[in-house]
């Protein structure tokens, strides 16, 4: 050890090394009165030095440099290799950029390891997630009421501080009248102080707005974000104070973020927060502040320093009985006490802060596997070449063995010649990753919400590189450098080692390429199916409306009365044949479920779960929902008893029949309805519900609030419909309001948009599987054509057809193809349950994708095997036979 | 002429070094005349060997350098025993010493 250290520190001072001994030379010759030998004294001069330092390094500069020389030399060979490691490192760093982003990479803020979040677990067997239009036991809740929070935050002892999150969207904000939509936060004051990032103009709002109604006598405060303040105000100082309206109420900038501060939600940016206090006055329907039950706030803390997370979960879970006690609602009953007492409070890391975007980890992970299995095949392509080059120069390394060259300098110029194609590919491939990654994100992002991953160099990238860089080097290189090390004159003669192994990777390739081809297949015939699937709405002449009436200028008191007015103007219209409100647009990503009862019957409450819309009369016509039966929903009137319209799944599942449907009652949020007709079957929230449950209800039974779609069904083109619909708009609104436009094709190919992001990258990497396995198995195949030349010459020369000789390497290359499909089923077999919960009408299993991806690889077994079968059958035997 | 470090055997050279600089330390010349002269004029080492063997021993954390003035007060490199290389030194004579005594014993019966 300090024999290393002596070393490392010779050889930062070379100088200094040989100045001593020069001098120590020098007194040496003083003392003894005489000069001594020049030779003698270069000669352990010489061997004092290499005690010193590491020859081991200089030999290996030298091998280095050998190898470089070798590979400049060999230039289409070392394009080919780092272009192959270039393909594979670029798709798996693509795919890792964005996993990194998603959930590895830390918020920008100090310390930010000593955030936490908090969840309940254990929830009440009733509560149910929404997955592929199945409600499912929920296992994790994140989101609590306020009156929760208030509670959570008393038991303070190793926190510093909390902070809560609340609604984001899109907003209206205004400024010199000029009005946009930004992203915002609806944020506790606290955040900004506990996340402990500093304002790079004005002053952050903090814990004291969150008192109930604000600071007496101001304005409410907004912080806006970097890019807020370069589009809003041109990065002006004159910001800080300025007023801007937001959903119609007026806010004070109070301070711009940092530039590297986009929110907590990675890869969705924020442009304004607000505090939750404010909400109670811009947005008055929605009530928080004393609703213990369900709320919609992530809760974040701050750890003390020296706390570890570990110490804070035990904290915790030690009161976590105390927290769900004093939260219980009084209004529960007995059951629905013991329930929320049988939770549990947990923390999780907050580090990487909470984002939408999670969905997409699974097909990520997926697709990491997948890049994997692609460089893995770039990997065993490149040890492919270098058996194959080692081959060509079996004569060179035989005689160097033979002069006496040590087995392991052989192997190590081999090994640093795969570690240099390695790393001059994982350069290249790291930028074209990055570039693929923001197509990526590109693709993700829908017209609303932007993808912007942070993809910058980062240590956890680093290391993924210089595994990637270490793999690779040694999948490529080893066999190659092992067998070489071993050569002899005699070992090498004998090629058929190196080929043995070259026709097992070749298996290996297949195989894993037959894996991906399927995984593509699968998910491209699914994907069609999704986008093909009749969802139950007129497809071709309906679509939904989303205008922003509030902030066009129609007032929360004046909405109900716009509604009616504005749906019976339009239906009055030549060009429209139907038009209806409805409170959220089918297959967008909303949801309303609720639970219904029905007189008389006993059902047990996980049956009775439906989806709930809000809807005004003329929606089912809007949409291009057939009415099976009864009446449609009537238009708003007082003394008229309330009627309601049901699913044909709904009807079959309640009532066992529509007839017996129509007329019956039922309790809806607690309140007795009628059902006046049956709708035909339309998915409510994924194109995957085979029997959607869904009570359509008149939307004045509850609030009429601001933010309801138009259902709108035209004849002749869409174009005209919506210039029609925006005039009327403008007109009652007095301004042009902003207006987003769904159709259900849209909505259904933004809800796919994780399957086509798997479907489309799967099938471009095995594509590029194939290329790669395909062009190795050509690679082999060439190489087998040559090292039986003669042999293939004398066969010629006795008589055998060219036919023949052709059909043997075509022979070879089906032979192969088939034990690569073989051990492809096999590994297909063993990865089946993988892609399940992604799969549409169609099963892993299904027939033709396995007939079509054995298919394609024996048509390129065919293709690989046509040059080098064509240089086969051209071989002169005359030469052949002279030579001998 | 006395004998020269190649007929020694193998080992031999690190423990004249070492008992060499046993007492104080020394400069490579001083060594070359103490273990000439404390051996009754009979090993001669070369400064070819002695040199590389003192760095070796140095590398080997036995013994340690130091720039000093020397007795006719020039700038010379002093080499003096380190802890582990005092130790190395009590191994080094329990090995000859039963090197010698198995020697003797051999060439007497």
């Amino acid at each position: 050890m300090t024999r290393l250290l002596f070393k490392l520190r010779a050889l930062f001072q070379r100088a200094q090394l040989d100045a001593d001994l020069r001098a120590e030379l020098e007194h040496h010759q003083t003392m003894q009165g005489r000069r001594i030998g020049l030779g003698s004294s270069l000669y352990w001069q010489e061997e004092i030095r290499s005690q010193w330092t590491f020859i081991s390094i200089e030999a290996l500069l030298a091998d280095l440099k050998t190898a470089a020389r070798r590979l400049r030399r060999d230039r289409a060979f070392t394009a080919i290799a780092v272009l192959t490691v270039v393909l594979g490192v670029g798709a798996t760093t693509a795919i890792f950029t964005l996993i990194n982003g998603i959930a590895l990479r830390p918020l920008p803020v100090p310390a930010p390891a000593q955030l936490v979040r908090f969840v309940l677990t254990h929830l009440p067997p009733t509560e149910r997630h929404w997955v592929d239009g199945r409600p499912v036991p929920a296992r994790e809740r994140s989101s609590v009421s306020f009156p929760f929070y208030q509670v959570l935050t008393r038991h303070d002892s190793i926190f510093s501080g909390f902070f809560a999150t609340a609604g984001t969207g899109d907003i209206h904000a205004e400024y010199n009248g000029i009005p946009r939509q930004v992203n915002f936060g609806v944020v506790t004051g606290s955040l900004f102080e506990v996340l402990g990032i500093q304002p790079q103009a004005g002053r952050f709002f903090n814990s004291s707005d969150d008192i109930e109604g604000g600071r007496a006598g101001t304005t409410w405060p907004a912080v806006i974000s970097d890019r807020l303040w370069t589009s809003m105000f041109q990065r002006s100082p004159g910001a800080i104070g300025a007023t801007i309206t937001v959903d119609r109420a007026p806010f004070v900038i109070a301070a711009v973020c940092p530039p590297e501060f986009k929110g907590i939600s990675p890869g969705i940016d924020r442009d304004l927060w607000i505090p939750l206090s404010s909400t109670e006055s811009v947005f008055p329907l929605y009530k928080w502040r004393r609703q213990p039950g369900v709320g919609a706030l992530r809760v974040f803390a701050r750890l003390k320093p020296g706390v570890t997370p570990q110490q804070a979960a035990r904290f915790i879970q030690g009161i976590s009985a105390t927290v769900l006690r004093e939260t219980d609602d009084p209004g529960h009953n007995p059951e629905a006490s013991r329930y929320w007492r049988a939770m549990q409070l947990e923390t999780r890391s907050g580090q990487n802060g909470f984002t939408p975007l999670n969905s997409y980890l699974e097909p990520l992970t997926i697709l990491i596997a997948a890049v994997a299995g692609v460089l893995l095949i770039a990997a065993t392509n490149l040890t492919s070449l270098f058996l194959a080059r080692a081959a060509a120069r079996s004569h060179e390394l035989a005689i160097r063995v033979s002069l006496g060259a040590p087995a392991h300098r052989l192997r190590r110029e081999l090994l640093l010649e795969s570690a240099l194609i390695a790393l001059a590919g994982v350069v290249a491939g790291y930028a074209f990753g990055q570039w693929l990654s923001r197509a990526l994100q590109a693709l993700g992002s829908s017209p609303t919400t932007a993808v912007n991953l942070d993809t910058s160099f980062d240590l956890h990238t680093f290391a993924f590189l210089a595994v990637t860089l270490l793999a690779v080097t040694f999948i490529a290189g080893l066999a190659p450098a092992w067998r070489a090390g071993a050569a002899t004159a005699a070992r090498l003669k004998n090629k058929s080692g190196s080929l043995r192994l070259r026709a097992a990777l070749i298996i290996l390739q297949t195989g894993l390429s037959l894996a991906l081809i399927a995984g593509a297949g699968i998910m491209t015939a699914s994907l069609r199916s999704l986008l093909a699937e009749d969802t139950g709405y007129d497809h071709e002449q309906s679509v939904f409306l989303w205008p922003d009436l509030f902030n066009a200028g129609i007032s929360r008191e004046r909405m109900p009365r716009a509604y009616q007015s504005i749906a019976a103007r339009l239906r009055a219209l030549p060009e429209i044949a139907g038009a209806g409100w409805t409170d959220l647009i089918p297959l967008a990503g909303g949801l309303r479920s609720t639970t219904i009862e029905i007189p008389g019957r006993d059902m047990p409450l996980a049956q009775r779960h439906v989806f709930l819309m809000n809807v005004g009369d003329g929606y089912l016509s809007g949409a291009g929902v057939a009415l099976r039966a009864g009446a449609d929903i009537e238009p708003q009137s007082a003394n008229r008893p309330t009627f309601i319209v049901i699913s044909e799944s709904a009807a079959l599942h309640f009532y066992g029949s529509i007839h017996n449907a129509i007329g019956s009652r039922l309790k809806l949020n607690n309140a007795f309805v009628q059902i006046s007709g049956v709708a035909s079957d339309a998915k409510y929230h994924n194109v995957r519900e085979a029997h959607p449950l869904v009570i359509y209800a008149p939307y004045w039974l509850s609030q009429t609030r601001p933010g309801f779609s138009l259902a709108l069904r035209y004849r002749g083109s869409r174009q005209t419909a919506i210039a029609a619909a925006t005039r009327v708009f403008q007109e009652e609104a007095g301004r042009l309001p902003f207006l987003e436009v769904r159709t259900i094709q849209s909505s259904l190919s933004a809800a796919v948009s994780r399957e086509r992001l798997l479907t489309w990258l799967l099938s471009s990497f095995a594509l590029l599987a194939l290329i790669i396995s395909a062009t190795g198995l050509a690679g082999l195949l060439s190489f087998m054509v040559e090292q039986r030349r003669r042999d293939f010459g004398i066969r010629l020369a006795l008589g055998a057809s060219v036919r023949h000789i052709r059909g043997l390497i075509l022979k070879h290359s089906l032979l192969l193809t088939s034990a690569g499909l073989g051990f492809g089923a096999l590994l297909s077999y063993l990865l089946r349950r993988s892609l399940d919960a992604y799969v549409f009408a169609i099963t892993t299993a299904d027939p033709r994708v396995w007939l079509g991806g054995g298919v394609l690889l024996l048509l390129a077994a065919v293709l690989a095997a046509v040059s080098p079968a064509w240089r086969a059958g051209r071989i002169d035997p005359a030469p052949m036979l002279r030579s001998q | 002429m006395g004998i020269r470090h190649n007929e020694l055997l193998p080992g031999t050279l690190d423990l004249m070094i070492l008992q060499a600089v046993e007492r104080a330390p020394a400069h490579g010349y001083s060594i070359m005349e103490s273990i000439w002269a404390g051996s009754g004029e009979l090993f001669r080492v070369e400064e070819g060997a002695l040199y590389p063997a003192l760095h070796r021993l140095q590398l080997k954390g036995w013994l340690k350098a130091q720039w000093g003035a020397s007795e006719a007060n020039r700038k010379a490199k002093f080499y003096e025993l380190t802890a582990a290389g005092r130790r190395q030194l009590v191994l080094e004579r329990k090995r000859w010493d039963r090197l010698a005594a198995g020697m003797t014993r051999l060439l007497e019966s």
